[in-house]
């Protein structure tokens, strides 16, 4: 890393969010500087897909308080798709299924209009299929997946490594990984590492929530953070994963739960 | 209802007027059939929504109107383009009706198989008896006496379709017949009438189209187009009828499709419909021999106020057939989708194997889906099944496409096209296909590159 201090790709400030009427994150502060991988642990109903959703624009994610710059703009101001437009891209922990709508027509019609919007030209059937088809085989998959419609009838582990391959297609620079070792089996675990670490570079953030820290094995973050009720507890260096992994995640509520000034 | 009879009187001035005008000139029989059917329409009178086969659709704007048979066409016929309506098919017979009547210098049906008959029905109705060529088909399976707008399209019956194939005849591309309604500053109505008799083994694609063909400055005045098409197939004969209709979001179009299908005969209907003021398809099936069997599938998209109601009737009448029926709606504005399917098997039908689903896709919370299912199982060796849906788009799917850089809208249209497709999928004909995906995906307004394109 450079001395001079980069611009924070992401900067979280006291986000706060609430979804289905209960406030779920409660002053959430992180910054994500380009070239970074930062890992997001907690017990379950901590807020981490809230996170992941408050990020993207789902609806069910309601801002409550709180501000996230995007590569100095107001993230939050922005639709789902101009998000994603401007880099931002989230590998779904439950990929949705779209019967009728193949992955290669979503992916080419989603990758022309982030070409649009940055200014290069559309890419052609065949100059697609052919970018499609490099990244399928970097993580194994069959090229008839793209020919398939979205994530119809996938096993889960074909919807995880899927949601790898569209991320590798849309090179967003802001990634956001919810669960996505979820599910899979520890060969398909390291296929979708070897997807994320192709794209690991200076110019691109990740933001990666697991649930466990085997998948931090294989995609070795810079920084690891407890997030529970809401907030960030506690935050280190990747070996903090492991003392997760032995110790569990008790000791660090304690001090959350403790009164506060 | 005094007033009935006037307005029906509408209709017998105009049929009056007629006569005299071709005195002399239609054959004997047809002039009687005619008046027959006439006599049929004045004993009827319009449906009321009180009548349980129209509870869904007021014809009273019907009512209210006067629809004078439509002018020959007097435009140059040169400065049309029934290429617009081909849907793509650029080879193949085409035979083209203006306001009803046919068009010689736009029509062309190339080389048939032999013995083939292919033409215009007035020219094929003055050339034969009551009782062979279109005449011995003419009204056996849409009886004017039970069916107003039957006997209607019978009484003003001029011109459209006549198609005969002769045992084991094969014609490959698809033949279309394109009926153009072209407005002369009031509403006019057409009563095309296409028959066709397929004999034992012969194969066919028939592409139905209906469009409005404005010119200069004059628009849409709220015509109306009263079709009906009879279809005999023999025995292992196999029909493809693709319809579609869009004349106008003011116009109004009444459709009735008969079809008697004998041993191993196989019907397959793909009836999308566009959208009008009021729109009304009906296809009844008689599969009346053992193993016959059809497959109908319709898909209506419609905006605004439009109105569309789909009427099926299928009679299991033999043992061992089948039929399969797939209707959806896309319905978006304040428009009103209508979706009756009554499956009959009588009780020699034994081993009958019949499926009806009705889907419909609201794209706006104004918009209504109705939908009745009505079995009538009179056999017992038998499979049925029926559903039907009404939903909106996933918003999970909207949101997940979204985050792939789709916009709203874009991503709404690659939903509502993945849910048409399924109907389109069941025309046989890949350019058929395209051309279908194309006029839908130009119905439903779509931005350049959503979903237009596969």
């Amino acid at each position: 890393m450079s001395a001079a201090p980069a611009p924070p790709l992401l900067a979280i400030e006291n986000l706060q969010a609430s979804a289905g009427g209960k406030e779920i994150l409660k002053g959430l502060d992180l910054v994500i500087r380009a070239g970074e991988v930062h890992a997001i642990m907690g017990p379950n109903g901590s807020g981490k897909s809230t996170l992941a959703r408050a990020l993207t624009g789902h609806p069910s994610a309601v801002v409550t308080g709180g501000r996230v710059r995007y590569e100095g703009q107001d993230l939050l101001a922005l639709e789902p798709e101009a998000r994603a437009r401007e880099g931002v891209f989230l590998a779904f922990q439950y990929p949705v299924e779209i019967p009728g709508v193949t992955s290669s027509t979503m992916l080419r019609e989603g990758l022309n209009a982030i070409r649009a919007h940055r200014g290069e030209p559309e890419l052609d059937a065949f100059q697609f299929l052919k970018l499609a088809r490099q990244k399928a085989d970097l993580i194994e998959m069959a090229h008839d997946m793209l020919s398939r419609a979205v994530n119809d009838g996938f096993s889960g582990g074909e919807k995880k490594r899927n949601e790898v391959l569209q991320m590798l297609v849309l090179e967003p620079r802001l990634a956001i990984l919810d669960e996505t070792d979820s599910g899979l089996d520890i060969d398909a675990l390291k296929i979708v590492a070897k997807g994320v670490n192709a794209l690991r570079g200076p110019g691109r953030g990740f933001l990666v929530i697991t649930h466990y820290q085997r998948l931090l094995d294989h995609i070795v973050p810079d920084f690891v953070h407890v997030l529970a009720d809401g907030r960030i507890v506690h935050s280190g260096g990747k070996e903090l994963a492991l003392e997760l992994e032995r110790r569990g995640y008790a000791w660090l509520e304690e001090p959350a739960a403790a009164p506060r000034s | 209802m005094p007033n009935l009879v006037t307005e029906a009187n509408a209709f017998l001035a105009d049929f009056e007027r007629r006569e005299q005008e071709e005195a002399g000139r239609a054959p004997g029989w047809l002039l009687e059939v005619r008046r027959e059917a006439m006599r049929a329409f004045l004993d009827q009178g319009f449906p009321t929504r009180r009548d349980e086969e129209w509870i869904y659709t007021d014809v009273t704007p019907l009512r209210r109107h006067r629809f004078p048979l439509a002018p020959r066409t007097s435009t140059r016929p040169a400065t049309l383009a029934p290429q617009r309506f081909a849907l793509g098919l650029d080879r193949g017979p085409r035979l083209v009706f203006l306001n009803g009547r046919f068009e010689p210098t736009l029509s062309r049906t190339g080389a048939l198989p032999e013995g083939t008959e292919l033409g215009p029905l007035a020219e094929a109705l003055t050339r034969t008896g009551a009782a062979d060529g279109p005449g011995a088909v003419l009204g056996t399976l849409a009886a004017a006496a039970r069916h107003p707008f039957v006997a209607l399209n019978t009484a003003f019956l001029a011109d459209g379709l006549w198609l005969r194939l002769p045992p084991g005849a094969c014609v490959d591309d698809p033949i279309q017949a394109i009926f153009l309604a072209e407005p002369r500053g009031e509403p006019s109505a057409a009563h095309p009438r296409l028959l066709l008799d397929l004999g034992a083994g012969a194969r066919a694609v028939v592409v139905e189209r209906y469009g409005l063909e404005c010119v200069g400055a004059l628009g849409e005045v709220g015509g109306l187009t009263n079709t009906v098409l009879e279809a005999r197939l023999g025995a292992g004969a196999a029909l493809e009828v693709v319809r579609v209709q869009r004349e106008g979001g003011a116009e109004h179009h009444l459709g009735f499709t008969a079809a008697r299908l004998a041993r191993d005969a196989r019907f397959t209907q793909v009836a999308v419909t566009l959208g009008g003021a009021l729109c009304r398809h009906e296809t009844h099936v008689d599969l009346a021999e053992p193993g016959a069997a059809c497959d109908l599938s319709g898909l209506y998209a419609l905006a605004g106020r439009e109105h569309a109601d789909h009427h099926t009737v299928v009679r299991h009448a033999a043992p061992r057939c089948t039929s399969r029926q797939l209707y959806k709606g896309v319905l978006a504005g304040r428009s009103i989708g209508a979706f009756t399917g009554r499956v009959i098997v009588e009780a020699d039908a034994q081993q009958t194997a019949a499926e009806q689903a009705n889907h419909n896709l609201l794209l706006s919370p104004e918009a209504l889906a109705e939908t009745r299912p009505q079995l009538e199982i009179h056999a017992d060796d038998v499979k049925c099944s029926h559903g039907a849906t009404i939903g909106q788009l996933d918003d999970e799917a909207l949101f997940y496409l979204r985050t792939r850089g789709l916009d709203a809208a874009a991503a709404g249209h690659l939903l509502v096209h993945a849910f048409a497709d399924e109907v389109i999928e069941r025309a046989a004909e890949e350019r058929v296909r395209a051309g279908l995906a194309a006029l839908l995906a130009a119905r439903l307004d779509l931005a350049p590159g959503a979903g237009g394109r596969r």
